[in-house]
């Protein structure tokens, strides 16, 4: 039997990505925010179905790429199920949304989220009444604690169960109707190019043509022109506003009428605590704060682990050290493994399992836009807006991810220039390089120094390249409700990404040791040492077998540390022969110079091929330039 | 009166929205309309205005400055 497939459809924000942890008990990666599209399969009452978790939208008609992507996925793919995802804290807006997709005709249910929160803002909703008025499933659930989860799956099954999906279709006003009509006429039968029921593309070829296939727009064109000029000479409004305003009023009408405002007896501790987090003075402290506890907690912990993986891990080593001298190419062979594992174990880990739990504690508790919010004027002075500020937040977990949020910029320009930035920001894999090196060498406060100086190098760029393009448009964005995170999803997160990190590490950063071990034992790596010399050696004055390490450190960033180590033949890092300058220098080069593969495939698919040449270029010229302005520095003072 | 130049903490009408189509649409689905009740929740010398619509719920939206001033309001009674 065909495997059915359902849909989470929601705006931003309405914890449809929750929903779907939640459903699929997280066997797919989540960054609490959907970018992308996630699928997953679950059992329902003993039916294997397909669930999609599509990005957030506003309406069907999209206005940045996130959402395009989005709506391509409704319109174009077999969907048997819509769950409208509804953010009951924000009611009124959120149905617009569902009244586009009774129309869009595809059976649904609707799951009225966050429901713990309205009854906290003093709102009391009545699902029966909607029920009623929609005539389609409705269910209550808070997905973060998994409430009403088990009864919205029921009733999505007996929605799959059940043929013929006739929800109630709201009339607009007469003039409208008359036009509407007008359309479905010339239509003659549903066209078969795109999902969508007959209305749906009658009110889009009024509203929206350009999200319909040009085949629909050639039959219905020419009506909704004279439409168009028709509603823009009696009520001086274009045919989208027109559409979009009547929605707006039919959706306040329905959140109305089910909807009670009943008495508080006290602001939610939630809110007095956002008048703090976003005043126009204390909101800065509590920034400072944060950034300050975040990076300081991940050091720590991190600095913890690895002094208490670090005796087993030496006591390995010293296992198979009677080898080196008889024989030799085992002894390479199974050092560079060795030295890998190590590295991912001993080095890597220790960083990243921190800094996976409290980026996923963070991003749940619906912070982020207030830093946005906050950092908005200063974004403004380097050229760009608020909204770029989260990719570059999240670029500090992994550049990946990072980049695919930039699809939440709806402005190209802004895009482009935050796609281009955002590999600077270091992501969990610098930050361990950047944390170990300066751990074994110089103390926290001067990994202090390098972030200061990447925020300087990402302002300075940024302030460039927007000079060089045209005006930004200025920041619409949603704060959500500030939320306890939920320490369960945040360790299933944590514990997936481990997972899905040390699967694909592991055959990168051994596989990687053992053929640089391979370079070592046949005198390879000073032929790719030489390429690398002219910047490394003559200007920046560094160890020539660090050049080797550059060419692992594009495959994953990680690798460098381990790598170092390997190419300078020495067990620790604390036993590198560099003076303190030099490890400076070295780690500004790597945190700067070239994205790792991954991030230039996304940025190769997001921007283009031009655009990913650029950056990348861009960025080893940068990289060069700061690691000889420290040079420089340290030759001065 | 602009939404930047209105006092906070006070029931606002929206009046009219100067601005582009593409603004003017990404107003809407966010949930911005000519008519919508809110309330400015913040007064500052500069960086976006945070409001809140009451007509669409208890979210709260920033607005960048330059757009804000071209958001005309009124006083609610």
């Amino acid at each position: 039997m065909k495997t059915k497939t359902i849909v989470l459809a929601g705006q931003p924000g309405s914890g449809s990505s929750t929903l779907f942890d939640v459903m699929s008990d997280i066997s797919t990666p989540s960054t609490g925010v959907t970018f992308d599209y996630r699928i997953t399969e679950m059992d329902l009452n003993g039916e294997t179905v397909r669930i999609v978790d599509i990005p957030g939208i506003y309406s069907l008609n999209p206005n940045d790429p996130s959402e395009k992507l989005a709506v391509d996925y409704l319109l174009n793919n077999e969907i048997d199920l819509i769950i409208n995802v509804v953010n009951t804290t924000m009611l009124a807006r959120s149905l617009e949304l569902t009244v586009e997709l009774l129309e869009f005709g595809i059976p649904m249910v609707v799951a009225m989220n966050m429901h713990d929160e309205a009854v906290q803002h003093g709102l009391k909703i009545d699902t029966d009444k909607l029920n009623q008025l929609i005539d389609v499933p409705v269910q209550f659930t808070s997905a973060r604690y998994g409430k009403g989860v088990r009864r919205l799956a029921d009733k999505c099954y007996l929605s799959l169960m059940s043929t013929g999906f006739k929800p109630k279709l709201f009339k607009y006003t007469h003039h409208l109707e008359k036009h509407i009509s007008g359309i479905e006429n010339i239509l003659e039968s549903k066209p078969n190019i795109i999902n969508g029921s007959k209305r749906f593309i009658a009110i889009k070829s009024i509203e929206n043509p350009q999200l319909l296939p040009d085949d629909i727009v050639k039959v219905t064109g020419h009506l909704a022109k004279q439409i168009e000029e028709e509603l823009h000479s009696e009520h001086k409004m274009d045919s989208y506003e027109t559409v979009s305003y009547e929605r707006h009023h039919i959706s306040m009408k329905l959140s109305e009428d089910i909807t009670q405002v009943v008495k508080r007896k006290e602001r939610p501790m939630s809110e007095k605590l956002d008048t703090l987090l976003l005043h126009p003075i204390a909101g800065y402290f509590f920034l400072l704060l944060f950034f300050g506890s975040y990076f300081f907690a991940i050091f720590l912990v991190g600095n913890f682990l690895t002094s208490v993986v670090d005796t087993p891990i030496i006591k390995l080593g010293e296992s198979f050290s009677h080898l080196s001298t008889t024989q030799p190419f085992l002894w390479y062979t199974l050092n560079g493994a060795y030295m890998g594992l190590s590295g991912v174990l001993g080095i890597v880990l220790p960083y990243f399992l921190p800094l996976v739990f409290l980026t996923s504690i963070f991003e749940d508790t619906g912070y982020i836009t207030r830093i946005a919010f906050l950092l908005d004027g200063i974004m403004h002075k380097i050229g760009l807006h608020g909204k770029s500020i989260a990719p570059f937040v999240l670029g500090f977990g992994c550049s990946v991810p990072a980049l695919y949020a930039t699809r939440m910029i709806e402005n190209k320009r802004d895009r482009m220039i935050t796609g281009v930035l955002v590999p600077f920001v270091p992501c969990t894999a610098r930050i361990a390089v950047i944390f170990a090196l300066t751990a074994a060498f110089a103390g926290p406060l001067w990994a202090v120094v390098v972030f200061f100086f990447v925020i300087l190098v990402i302002s300075i760029s940024s302030k460039i390249m927007s000079k060089l393009l045209t005006k930004p448009t200025g920041l619409i964005m949603d704060i959500p409700n500030l939320k306890l995170p939920s320490l369960t999803i945040s360790l299933k997160r944590t514990w997936y990404k481990i997972k899905e990190f040390t699967r694909e590490a592991i055959l990168f950063l051994i596989g990687g040791s053992i053929v640089l071990g391979w370079i070592e034992y046949f005198d390879v790596g000073k032929y790719i040492n030489i390429i690398f010399s002219p910047i490394l050696t003559y200007f920046l004055g560094l160890p020539e077998q660090l050049g080797s390490t550059l060419v692992f450190g594009f495959l994953r960033k990680e690798l460098i540390i381990v790598m170092a180590n390997q190419a300078m033949g020495v067990p620790t890092l604390a036993q590198l022969p560099m003076s303190l300058d030099q490890i400076m220098i070295f780690i500004i080069f790597v945190t700067l110079y070239f994205p790792c593969l991954a991030t230039l495939v996304v940025l190769w698919k997001e921007f283009g091929k031009k655009t990913a040449i650029a950056a990348s270029t861009f960025s080893v010229l940068v990289a060069t330039i700061s690691a000889f302005l420290f040079k420089i520095g340290f030759m001065i003072f | 009166m602009s939404l930047t130049e209105a006092p906070a903490e006070i029931k606002l009408k929206v009046n009219a929205i100067l601005s582009g189509k593409d603004v003017l649409r990404r107003l809407s689905s966010m949930g911005i309309h000519i008519d919508d009740e809110l309330i400015k929740l913040n007064n500052p010398k500069w960086g976006p205005v945070l409001i809140q619509n009451i007509s669409n719920g208890t979210n709260k939206l920033a607005i960048g400055r330059g757009l804000a001033e071209n958001i005309l309001v009124e006083y609610e009674d």
